[in-house]
């Protein structure tokens, strides 16, 4: 296994607003964390300087060198997932441990429609 | 471009002033004087032959700064446009009644046309300057008229489409939404106004 994975119930990774998404954190280090992160936030990419917004975190404190533990986040009603022609924005959880450089992420996408929204360019 | 309050109300007053307005015609005379000070300056102290370099470059500035003056000034008598909607925020795929008065001389109007425009504006640095990128994903003409009577005043229903993004501003990148104003003028500074729309994620 990875040092760090994030498994999501049923693969899913396809959310609508304010639906719950459910999974699982596993971990197998070399050494005792003193604890892991696992952060739900957006970031945009693109042609503008990039903007990130975190929206919620959870702490597992003194987790062991291996494990797993189940999460749950509630997702808000926005920002959507979007690409446009200059800006798309990101939606992803990301673990990380402290002390230590390890992280893993895992994108998702939150969206009334199912798939990120494509902006395209008016002629 | 100015935002509407939750009433979904914008007065022309909140637009560019006229104070605004003639500062700036103040503001091209003045460096219009300036410039002629200058070349003036520059004829008696350095003698012709340098004078007339700086001359011939005069005439072009002073051209632009008297232009962009009677411009600002002229804008100044152009009719003005007050917008509201029926709510101060619409939500994707939601529904919204525009009303529109323009005050001024509106009969001098020769086409009035309403816009809905969603823009993204992505903003970054290069060495010491900030930019700013702008690219319009969406554009639907609400209203079109050359009617005076219309112009004056008129309402028009529309609704915004499901399948696009809702407003969005963070520091750097934002999506805006707004409606545009233009009222063409034949031989006049044309009317271009345009208000922020705050549009929400779809309705629960």
């Amino acid at each position: 296994m990875d040092k760090l994975n994030i498994a999501l119930n049923e693969d899913k990774t396809a959310f609508a607003p304010r639906e719950t998404i459910h999974g699982t954190v596993q971990w197998n280090l070399t050494t005792n964390p003193r604890h892991l992160e696992l952060s739900l936030f957006w970031y945009t990419a693109g042609k503008g300087t990039r903007d990130v917004g975190i929206v919620q975190t959870l702490r597992f404190d003194e987790p062991g060198a291996y494990g797993s533990k189940d999460f749950s986040f509630t997702l808000p009603d926005s920002p959507y997932s979007f690409s446009g022609k200059l800006i798309s924005l990101i939606w992803a959880l990301e673990l990380t441990n402290s002390p230590g450089s390890e992280t893993i992420r895992r994108e998702i996408t939150l969206s009334p429609t199912g798939q990120e929204i494509v902006l395209g360019t008016h002629p | 471009m100015v935002g509407m309050d939750s009433r979904g109300r914008v007065d022309g007053d909140k637009a560019p002033s006229v104070a605004g307005r003639l500062g700036l015609s103040l503001f091209f005379l003045f460096f219009f004087a300036l410039g002629s000070l200058f070349e003036l300056f520059i004829v008696r102290e350095f003698g012709r032959a340098v004078g007339q370099r700086a001359w011939r470059k005069v005439p072009v500035i002073g051209v632009v700064l008297i232009g962009g003056a009677v411009y600002q000034f002229l804008a100044i008598f152009t009719p003005r446009p007050t917008l509201e909607l029926s709510c101060g925020t619409i939500s994707l795929g939601g529904a919204a009644e525009l009303r529109w008065r323009v005050t001024g001389r509106t009969s001098r109007m020769d086409e009035f046309t309403v816009t809905l425009r969603g823009v993204e504006e992505a903003k970054y640095r290069k060495g010491t300057s900030t930019y700013t990128d702008r690219n319009t994903f969406y554009e639907m003409e609400l209203y079109r008229t050359s009617d005076a009577t219309e112009i004056a005043s008129g309402q028009v229903g529309f609704v915004l489409p499901q399948d696009t993004m809702h407003s969005f501003e963070a520091e750097n990148n934002r999506i805006l939404w707004s409606l545009d104003v233009h009222g063409r003028i034949r031989h006049w500074p044309d009317v271009k106004e345009s208000f922020k729309v705050t549009v929400t994620p779809t309705a629960a």
